[in-house]
């Protein structure tokens, strides 16, 4: 899977290149993150690597930039700002895990090119892409499929966005309920786990769904 | 939302991707977004400097000018550019609010000035970043009470009372202003040197005076000449209650008169005299009485009136209440611990004179205070090591409110100055804002003159037609068609001065007569005018006039609401609403008036009614013309 691809490069490289030190590696991480600007990659690399064109891509940077002068976003910001769009709720789980996703390189923070890469996919990506990307999401321990457990971390994390004052009132056991047809709908197998396959397989065959996928138009 | 949030946006809906495949709904379409994909570089100029920026900046806040579509009218179609004729210092910190989300308030610049700006732009206050929000407050703060403080001051406690006010109201004046009329300044002068008789009258009667011949023991000379020291009392309390009475009498508002300190001063200083008038000659009773002409001694307090350094003193222990306070408390406590422990350490020894520990409350004060009087001293070692540690920490205790005090004292003192010298200045700054008036009031008029000669003489013009800007020409235009319109016409001092003014009170005057019907037109000096009506008339001419530019309006509302009417007669020119340039002086803005210099239009001042009209007033104004020299006040 995509996700063990990337754990094995990462300590791969880490082996190759000798530098890592288990002393001082955190410490300078650390040290990194708090004084050390990140640059990302040209702009022409960047345009390969992603499906925006250079406008967007300058459109993008400067509001990143601008939000974050050091080029990084580490978690907490990445919460306060996310809570800004979801004030009635708890919006801190979610932005956990959309942290996860978004930061493929998994130290901590998100940089202009993991927040363009995520952005990408989701935008200008295919549906299959789309979908991967969620499943990603969802795939919390990135094992290659979703438990109900996880489903139920996620479901509740966006159930948490809501707050308290809906219409109907919310009731203690929606989410379960909710986790139900999921699993019902998409487990084809029933053997309680979605892999990516029922997943893709499942969403493509759900009309509502296709169709909701216009919601990324406009976006950028 | 802060700025950069907006930016976050479409983050935030590409992560909606994880909400898709568990949505029990369709999502609903997503907004058309007409606007233009690509972001463009906006060009505002501002006074001639030219910022640029993003589109999308100015997008961020839409509530604002910049960021609706009201910035469309100030976009200037051959430059491409939105102009604005406004600070570009200050545009410098706005645009930054723009672009960081956080406004921050230069410290350099005047607090009103920024306000003005930000109301401009469209931006509240309130969104002051945190760094730069105390700053802001404090001044603004500052501000305001320096601008309550003028406009005390201007509210002409030294200003005439309307004339159709009552009795009580002026005597109220009288009391409280004593500058106003001489009567009161001479019943203020007499107050005050009965008090100081009173008080020293009181001082000197315990003195002892040489015996009465047969008697060997001293007398003090109350007892001596008493039937004198009492005339004196009698006559003081006389005076002391009668000024009461009338200024119970003449007070607004009686019972917050009663409740004032000074009242109840005044009270206290007279009542021991009422209380012995009553009492009877008895021995016992009189033994108390004594203790009550103790009280007497509060006439003192009577000279706060007369002094505006007693007052603050007392303003000062008033607002210090909570430091005086602290001290107090944490003097007793301290006195308490030490006298119990000297108490306790002096016990044993025989003749102590430590007998109790309220006995020794006496010599912690005496010690804390470093008096040291010796009366009570301590003689065992344990005594005598507490004795020096309750007079070291008296020290530190006592030198501790004491700068905040001092602090406060020091504030309020220079507050008081400042008030003085706002209102020192105000008075000149009247007069030259009278002089600018005067001044325009004459050009007006210079102008109808200008205009009667030519349509007499066509081709010529007379002596002093300068040129006139085509502002001047339709301002003044527009002041003819006001006349025309209320069939009155506008009117300088010296003119003014020998109209008569019909005496009644309750309708408008007519000064009928105009320069240009004056060449060669009879006088009307008939007679002198009470002041008084002449002023009141003044006032309804002035209400009736209708102010034109811009500066003008504030100008006259601060003079109307402040002393329209003093003393002078150069005030009546205050009538004259039209803030104009004299000829020869083109440039205009609302903030700054040319005047021309004051000699040609002293003599004014000083004249009296002439009854020369015509030619005083040609040279007046034709002097005004003339002086270039130009004084530059602003407009308030």
């Amino acid at each position: 899977m995509k996700a063990k691809n990337r754990d094995q490069s990462l300590s791969d490289s880490r082996e190759l290149d000798g530098s890592y030190d288990q002393l001082t590696d955190s410490v300078e991480d650390d040290f990194e993150l708090s004084i050390v600007c990140h640059r990302p990659e040209s702009m022409d690399k960047l345009q390969e690597q992603t499906k925006f064109t250079k406008k967007e891509l300058q459109v993008l940077y400067r509001g990143f930039k601008n939000e974050c002068p050091c080029g990084v976003v580490n978690e907490e910001n990445f919460k306060i700002i996310y809570s800004q769009f979801f004030p009635q709720g708890d919006s801190s789980m979610y932005a956990h895990f959309l942290f996860e996703a978004f930061d493929t390189d998994k130290n901590g923070s998100i940089g202009f090119e993991d927040f363009v890469f995520g952005l990408s996919i989701i935008l200008r990506g295919t549906i299959n892409d789309r979908l991967n990307w969620a499943f990603n999401l969802y795939d919390l321990n990135k094992d290659g499929c979703i438990t109900k457990e996880e489903m139920f971390d996620i479901m509740k994390s966006i159930y948490d966005m809501m707050g308290k004052y809906t219409y109907p009132t919310m009731q203690d056991d929606i989410p379960r309920e909710h986790v139900e047809s999921f699993f019902q709908k998409m487990d084809r197998n029933k053997d309680g786990v979605v892999t990516i396959e029922e997943f893709i397989e499942s969403c493509k065959k759900d009309e509502s769904i296709m169709q909701s996928m216009q919601l990324f138009d406009n976006v950028i | 939302m802060a700025a950069g949030v907006a930016t976050w946006l479409p983050f935030a809906r590409a992560a909606a991707v994880g909400w898709l495949p568990l949505a029990k709904k369709t999502m609903p379409k997503p907004p058309r977004d007409n606007s233009s994909k690509s972001d463009e570089i906006l060009y505002v100029n501002v006074s001639g400097v030219r910022f640029q920026t993003w589109k999308n900046t100015l997008d961020r806040y839409p509530e604002t000018l910049l960021g609706s579509s009201e910035k469309e009218f100030f976009f200037n179609e051959d430059t491409q550019e939105f102009f604005f004729d406004r600070d570009p210092e200050m545009f410098r910190h706005i645009l930054n609010f723009y672009r960081t989300g956080k406004l921050h308030y230069p410290r350099n610049e005047c607090i009103q000035a920024f306000d003005e700006e930000l109301a401009f732009y469209g931006i509240v206050p309130e969104i002051i970043g945190d760094c730069c929000m105390e700053e802001y407050r404090d001044r603004k703060k500052e501000n305001q009470e320096r601008l309550a403080e003028d406009n005390e001051a201007n509210e002409g406690l030294d200003a005439p009372l309307p004339p159709d006010s009552s009795t009580r109201e002026h005597l109220w004046r009288a009391f409280e202003n004593p500058h106003t009329s001489t009567t009161a300044l001479v019943f203020y002068y007499a107050t005050g040197f009965f008090i100081a008789v009173s008080v020293i009258a009181n001082v000197v009667e315990t003195v002892p005076c040489r015996p009465p011949e047969g008697a060997v023991k001293d007398l003090p000379c109350g007892e001596k000449y008493k039937l004198a020291f009492f005339c004196m009392d009698t006559a003081c309390v006389l005076i002391f209650t009668f000024e009461y009475l009338m200024r119970l009498f003449a007070a607004p508002s009686r019972s917050r008169f009663v409740r004032s300190v000074m009242s109840v001063i005044d009270v206290v200083a007279i009542m021991p005299y009422y209380i012995g008038l009553v009492m009877p000659d008895n021995d016992d009773v009189s033994g108390a009485f004594v203790t009550l002409r103790v009280f007497r001694v509060f006439r003192i307090f009577k000279f706060s009136r007369h002094s505006a350094g007693l007052r603050i003193l007392g303003y000062t222990l008033k607002s210090c209440a909570s430091e005086l306070g602290f001290l107090l408390f944490s003097l007793t406590m301290a006195i308490i611990i030490f006298a119990t422990v000297m108490f306790y350490a002096e016990k044993g020894t025989a003749g102590s004179t430590f007998t109790s520990i309220p006995a020794s409350f006496w010599y912690t004060i005496v010690t804390m205070t470093t008096l040291g009087y010796g009366d009570m001293v301590p003689n065992t070692v344990a005594g005598k090591i507490f004795g020096s540690i309750c007079s070291l920490s008296g020290v530190l205790v006592i030198a501790l409110p004491v700068p905040v005090i001092v602090s406060n004292f020091s504030r309020i003192y220079h507050q008081n100055q400042r008030t003085d010298k706002i209102r020192a200045q105000q008075k000149v700054r009247m007069a030259r804002i009278r002089m600018a008036k005067k001044g325009t009031a004459n050009a007006f008029l210079q102008y109808k003159q200008d205009r009667a000669l030519g349509d007499r003489h066509s081709n010529s013009t007379a002596l002093c037609v300068k040129n006139r800007s085509a502002f001047e020409y339709q301002h003044n235009h527009l002041l003819h068609c006001l006349e025309k319109t209320t069939n009155h016409e506008f009117t300088n001092e010296m003119n003014y001065s020998e109209l008569c003014i019909t005496e009644s009170v309750d309708y408008r005057t007519s000064c009928s007569t105009s320069l240009s019907s004056q060449q060669g037109a009879q006088n009307n000096s008939t007679g002198c005018c009470p002041r008084r009506a002449r002023r009141r008339a003044a006032m309804r001419l002035a209400n009736s006039t209708v102010s034109v530019s811009r500066g003008s309006i504030q100008e006259l509302n601060t003079l109307k609401s402040t002393s329209i009417m003093p003393q002078t007669r150069s005030s009546l020119n205050a009538t004259m609403s039209d803030l104009k340039l004299n000829c020869g002086d083109p440039d205009f803005t609302a903030a700054i008036i040319s005047i021309p210099t004051p000699p040609a239009n002293s003599p004014d001042d000083s004249m009296p009614p002439s009854p020369a009209p015509i030619p005083g007033i040609l040279r007046n104004t034709r002097a005004t013309a003339y002086t270039h020299d130009t004084v530059k006040i602003s407009s308030l």
